[in-house]
């Protein structure tokens, strides 16, 4: 599945002593002249900040104010910053609900936040806070110039081949700050049977990158789709929504269509669970509830694998919010990290909100399908006092398989 | 709004000649179309499940004659 929206003249960037293009203005008066403000109220953002200008609506008009000669682009600087790239504002928008199917012209807010982050960028112009979000960017660089061994470090003793029909790509982040859960994807899928191999040197793919420095991100991505392709891919499970956002919406843009499929790794196993491969054989007695990560559930349209996951698990009582009703949730990360690094204290609101959300449906668990999502409700829960522990559902499903991660 | 429309898959589109002059169509794929249609489903459905389903249903049409 390949889900393409996209403005090929949001390629030309914004600068400092040049006109906004006439398509681009035009583009933001589409947004601009609509009062309906569906796009507000849920935006996690304004929720918490109450400031117009962060929404679909304010970041459209901040760009019409460049185009009209209204700001310069240094006064810019922090407009961007604010947005979690969540996806929502986009999808509620009428322009794209209502008339998106029908004009084939759609809201495409995530595209312009990163674009504009971009451009300034480009500038010399840098959000406050951007020296931390830099520090990440070398982080994953270093990663991806470092040695093999190192990216596979996560899978040792899982004896997993370089190369299959069926590949499991992991991202750094999974790889270096969330190792149970790729550890837990690859149990959970040798236990059910499933051949399945990991690339040897997967490259860079962060969305603090894509948002900074858009050509080396795309060279990377070039790499890992050879590579996959190489490796002999017809299948390839993701086992961060991130990534798998990036690789059903972004890679096809640049590397064409993809020569494999692209699966995420509760799609995998919930199908596995379907067709009687995953016994479970250990009861997972709590209350729990599920939070749906942006990036799948409102950036891909991916909600019914884990609601099916969680409903079969043994023992377990579950109470889960539809997920339109989570279209306006966000665990405070962002889907590019770039918003927790520069603006902390609203991520963090943002995470006791929807914490205190599912503290109200009188869950003790709050299951996740995202390794971010996993880092920063922990730091939330550890901060606020909340009591409800944020878990994989991965971590669950090899529990009740009887694995140990 | 355009009295010719296109149908395709049980819903309309504009022609694509229509969106020539002012704005152009950007590239939207079968699978982002499917996206929309299923985002609005989920809106419509819920919107009736909150609102209107609790409206008051209008007079029939014997309460209307007596
Ligand atoms: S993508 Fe999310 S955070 Fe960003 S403006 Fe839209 S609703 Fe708000
Ligand atoms: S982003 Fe969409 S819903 Fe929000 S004000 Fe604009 S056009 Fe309206």
């Amino acid at each position: 599945m390949e889900i393409l929206s996209y403005k090929d003249f949001y390629e030309e960037p914004v600068k400092k002593d040049a006109p906004v293009s006439e398509e681009l203005t035009k583009d933001c008066y589409n947004v601009f002249a609509c009062r309906h403000k569906f796009c507000r109220e849920w935006c996690p953002d304004y929720v918490e900040e109450r400031n117009e200008s962060y929404t679909s609506y304010g970041v459209h008009t901040s760009t019409l104010a460049l185009a009209c000669g209204n700001a310069s682009l240094p006064e810019m600087k922090n407009e961007f910053i604010h947005c979690l790239e969540c996806g929502q504002c986009e999808l509620k928008c009428p322009n794209t609900m209502f008339g998106g199917d029908f004009y084939h012209y759609a809201t495409t807010t995530v595209d312009l936040v990163r674009k504009m982050r971009r451009d300034l960028h480009a500038q010399g112009i840098d959000y406050d806070g951007f020296d931390e979000v830099q520090q990440v960017i070398d982080e994953h660089l270093a990663h991806d110039a470092g040695p093999d061994e190192e990216l596979t470090s996560w899978a040792a003793g899982l004896d997993l081949p370089l190369a299959g029909e069926t590949m499991m790509f992991v991202d750094y982040y999974n790889a270096f700050q969330t190792r149970e859960v790729p550890i837990a994807a690859a149990k959970i899928l040798k236990a059910a049977g499933v051949e399945f191999g990991i690339l040897k040197h997967p490259h860079v793919t962060t969305g603090e990158l894509y948002e900074t420095d858009e050509d080396k991100w795309v060279e990377a991505a070039k790499k890992n789709v050879a590579d996959l392709k190489a490796a002999g891919a017809k299948t390839v499970i993701l086992v961060n929504p991130h990534e798998y956002s990036y690789f059903i919406k972004e890679y096809p843009r640049y590397c064409g269509t993809l020569p494999f499929e692209v699966v995420y790794i509760t799609d995998y196993v919930n199908d596995l669970i379907k067709a009687d491969k995953i016994a479970f054989v250990k009861p997972y007695n709590k209350n729990v509830t599920y939070h749906d990560p942006c990036s799948l559930n409102k950036l891909c349209g991916n909600y019914q694998a884990p609601r099916e996951i969680i409903a079969a698990l043994p023992g377990t009582h579950a109470d889960v919010e539809k997920p339109i009703l989570q279209w306006k949730y966000c665990c405070g990360n962002g889907v590019s990290g770039a918003f927790r690094k520069a603006l902390p204290d609203v991520a963090y609101k943002i995470g006791v909100r929807r914490l205190r959300h599912a503290n109200d449906v009188g869950a003790e668990v709050l299951l996740l399908a995202c390794p971010h999502c996993k880092d920063m409700f922990a730091e939330t829960k550890t901060k606020s006092g909340i009591n409800i522990e944020p878990v994989h559902i991965l971590e669950v499903v090899a529990y009740c398989m009887g694995i140990e991660v | 709004m355009a009295e010719k429309v296109v149908k395709k898959d049980g819903y309309y589109e504009v022609e694509p000649w229509r969106m020539t002059e002012y704005l152009h169509q950007h590239t939207v794929n079968d699978e982002a179309i499917k996206k929309m249609h299923q985002d609005r489903m989920l809106y419509l459905t819920w919107m009736h499940e909150q609102e209107a389903c609790r409206c008051l249903p209008g007079y029939t049409k014997d309460e209307l004659e007596s």
